[in-house]
């Protein structure tokens, strides 16, 4: 069940990042999570090495317009997908400027399309208090597949504000799917009494505790006695 | 890198998908029945060619959105 869902999960990011449907897909399902997150990374750097010139290009004009400008380009002439990996070749000032200058929906649809191995300044440079916003329309959205891939890149500060907006569901699936999921001890520390009851209420309701259990195979001593004691009661 | 021949995609059933991505996928792929792989190959080769299309087209709608006094500069950039 934990690898199908894992499995499943790497399929939908595949299936993104090659900007089809996910059923087109499905019989990838079968494949271990790992072999498909790898192929998933090939496919990335294959699509952004093969058309390099052309993003430098983008970038560069990026860099050669004012940020007001590059901006409305992204949004009206890139869209997220280009933008996305556009984005991975602008130098982080400059990124600043241009993302401060869109609106939240189409930063969320960029944020799901970034390689972060190639474009973790971007996240970098979205303030918390908006990346907090992102990841409230992304929860709206059901986009948690999508976040777990990139939630785990955020500073400490954006990682707190984005997981005290998240929906207990939100907190479930992407915490069960977290990419570095060496950062879960410290997400469940950040999270109160209140929030945790929920989530572990929400396991139990939805029988969903393969996902809890998941995230607690990661968890230090000390919270997993927190979630095994909101379990117990 | 050179077009597998048919010999090859029968004995090597990732050389496909290989040529498409221009590196070897991981060897775990090779348990998908043939149209799974294929369809798959299909699918890295489409991405590809919708994302040069986009891209010409994201240059002309950028010219047309640019300001005036801009166009040439970024006409420059953009198309080298």
């Amino acid at each position: 069940m934990s690898a199908a869902l894992h499995s499943s999960a790497e399929v939908e990011k595949l299936a993104r990042c090659l900007a089809t449907d996910p059923e087109r897909l499905a019989a990838l399902e079968a494949c271990p999570p790992r072999a498909l997150r790898k192929l998933r990374h090939q496919v990335g750097d294959h699509l952004l090495d093969a058309d390099r010139r052309a993003f430098a290009r983008a970038a560069a004009a990026a860099s050669s317009v004012p940020a007001a400008l590059a901006a409305k380009l992204a949004e009206k002439a890139l869209g997220p997908l280009l933008t996305a990996r556009v984005a991975s070749l602008v130098d982080e000032d400059r990124i600043m400027g241009i993302v401060k200058r869109l609106p939240d929906v189409f930063l969320a649809e960029v944020a799901v399309e970034l390689d972060p191995r190639h474009a973790r300044h971007v996240l970098l440079s979205i303030p918390p208090d908006r990346m907090a916003d992102i990841a409230a329309e992304l929860d709206r959205r059901g986009e948690h597949v999508a976040m777990s891939g990139f939630v785990a890149y955020l500073t400490p500060d954006a990682l707190t504000a984005v997981v005290s907006v998240l929906s207990a569901d939100a907190l479930l699936r992407v915490g069960y799917l977290l990419e570095a999921p060496e950062r879960l001890d410290g997400i469940v520390a950040g999270l109160s009494d209140e929030c945790l009851t929920e989530v572990v209420e929400l396991a139990a309701a939805e029988d969903r505790q393969e996902e809890l259990a998941g995230i607690c195979s990661h968890l230090k001593a000390r919270q997993r006695r927190r979630v095994e004691a909101v379990a117990i009661a | 890198m050179k077009r597998q021949s048919a010999p090859a995609r029968l004995q090597d059933p990732l050389a496909g998908l290989t040529e498409a991505l221009g590196s070897r996928p991981p060897k775990a792929l090779a348990v998908l029945p043939r149209e799974a792989l294929e369809d798959l190959e299909l699918a890295v080769r489409d991405a590809r060619a919708r994302q040069a299309s986009e891209l010409d087209s994201s240059v002309e709608t950028s010219l047309r959105l640019a300001p005036r006094p801009l166009k040439p500069l970024l006409r420059k950039v953009l198309t080298g």
